[in-house]
């Protein structure tokens, strides 16, 4: 038998080892006669699921809340973007407006629910603001970041082979700053589901956070854990989501 | 193999170059003939450097002029071009497109035919990460040539490589040198490649132009009693000031 083949097969699966013990130690704990009353079993929430898939409920939800997530990504982001790309490229502009903003960084965000709550109501406005709030900073500041440590050689290298300000733009300090914008982009997806998670506690009526919210009012335990899983998930997949953009727009990075 | 091309003729006349209070060069005059490959040497911080980034139009200078072709020097050109002492090669680009950088409109032609002068056409799909240093600087020189320049700078392009791979881009840059017939001048610290490429030496001391010094060797040069005379000549130029003035006696 070929060790060493048989080792790289089973390789993938290793990461998953620990999640699949906690699924079996759950399991153990909510056998009967364990005493346990606040665990729901895994089959339960099994059921569940299969249940909500049925009538169409967990897709409804799961589309709502991706859909919050994705517009408070969008906004946040492109302003983010378009701020950092003005401070980092514009000394007069950096000299008044970066300040201001690594000022603002300083706040929690949740610190500004209630008065966001106040100034957007609590529909659904105020959920994709408050996910754009949070998503801004770590895109500023890695965008900002990556454009002024730019290697000033190759603006210089750029000059000389007589290259224009779009070009030295395209060129030179878009691809430099990449790495970091990405690197704030990774960020700003943590903070997208800590703020939506957040904000779909404040009053709902779909979405992830609503079910989590009703299941605690009815005691359902099941359906608490079930929209934990699908954070989770979700998190997940947004993380794979930005490994692939890396390796597909990052090529050339030394590894 | 290429048409000669002639380089431009370089007239340096009264030129300073100070920042604010600091003097970096006072008063430089200077003639190079189209064609001439001229080595400036002198001690670290003596303006060298600045010389050769004046003469690229990457300065400004603070008195005197520099006319290149007849003409008056007023910004960056792509008659010259500037080879650095690090590569600075754009790392997110393969190394053929870095080259093409240089040429004029990006030719691929002109491209293709810079990087087989210096012999790296088989890296021209690679990444510049992957490269060794002394290939790297190579597609730097393919880059700079690769818009036909009439004058090339050089400054210090060899520093930072091994000795031997310093041997080797020193022959690469005398070959092209001669069959494209280019102005050329290199700044560096190493007496002995000023004297094996260089026909003028020119020593810049307190600002200013201390000797100029023509190097009367039949190419290609071999290091040997005539380039030790030359070495010799200039080192005590260079040095002369340090033991005149410095008293090292405890």
């Amino acid at each position: 038998m070929d060790w060493k083949k048989t080792g790289n097969l089973l390789k993938p699966l290793v990461p998953w080892l620990i999640p699949a013990l906690i699924i079996i130690l759950w399991y153990l704990t909510t056998l009967p006669g364990m005493n346990n009353t606040l665990m729901p079993s895994p089959d339960k929430v099994l059921i569940r699921t299969v249940d909500m898939i049925g009538n169409g409920q967990l897709l409804e939800y799961i589309t709502v809340s991706a859909g919050r997530a994705g517009k408070g990504l969008l906004l946040g982001g492109l302003i983010g973007l378009l701020l950092a790309f003005m401070t980092g490229l514009n000394r007069g502009l950096d000299l008044t407006l970066n300040t201001t903003i690594q000022m603002l960084r300083t706040i929690p965000v949740l610190a500004a629910i209630s008065l966001m709550i106040i100034w957007f109501g609590i529909g659904e406005r105020v959920k994709v603001y408050m996910v754009a709030f949070g998503v801004f900073f770590p895109i500023y500041i890695n965008t900002y970041h990556g454009i002024k440590t730019i290697d000033k050689g190759l603006m210089e290298m750029g000059r000389v082979y007589g290259l224009s300000k779009v070009k030295i733009l395209t060129e030179i300090i878009l691809p430099g700053a990449l790495p970091s914008i990405l690197v704030g982009f990774k960020l700003s997806l943590g903070t997208m589901w800590l703020l939506l998670i957040a904000s779909e506690q404040i009053a709902t009526d779909a979405g992830i956070g609503y079910m989590a919210m009703s299941a605690r009012e009815l005691m359902q335990m099941d359906k608490i854990l079930l929209s934990i899983i699908l954070y989770a998930i979700l998190g997940k997949l947004s993380d794979a989501a930005a490994g692939f953009l890396d390796r597909k727009l990052i090529r050339w990075r030394e590894v | 193999m290429e048409e000669k091309q002639n380089g431009y003729g370089i007239k340096i006349e009264n030129l300073s170059k100070n920042y604010g209070p600091l003097m970096i060069l006072n008063d430089i005059n200077l003639e190079i003939k189209p064609g001439e490959f001229v080595a400036v040497v002198g001690k670290s911080g003596c303006g060298k450097s600045t010389l050769l980034r004046l003469v690229e139009g990457l300065e400004v200078p603070s008195n005197g002029s520099i006319t290149v072709n007849g003409v008056a020097k007023t910004g960056v050109d792509s008659n010259i071009r500037f080879v650095f002492q690090e590569p600075r090669l754009l790392p997110w680009k393969k190394v053929s497109e870095n080259v093409r950088l240089g040429s004029y409109g990006h030719d691929q032609e002109l491209t293709q035919r810079a990087l087989s002068s210096v012999g790296l056409m088989d890296k021209s799909d690679c990444w510049p990460h992957v490269l060794s240093g002394g290939q790297r600087q190579r597609v730097s020189l393919a880059r700079a040539l690769a818009g036909q320049p009439k004058v090339l700078l050089l400054d210090e392009p060899l520093g930072a490589l091994d000795a031997l791979t310093r041997l080797d881009m020193q022959q690469l840059i005398e070959k092209l040198w001669k069959e494209l017939g280019f102005t050329a001048i290199i700044v560096t610290h190493d007496v002995g490649e000023a004297v094996k490429l260089a026909d003028r030496v020119i020593i810049i001391d307190e600002h200013k132009v201390r000797q100029d010094i023509k190097i009367q060797l039949p190419r290609p040069r071999v290091t040997g009693n005539d380039s030790s005379y030359y070495e010799k000549i200039i080192l005590s130029h260079i040095m002369n000031e340090d033991e005149t003035s410095k008293d090292y006696s405890i």
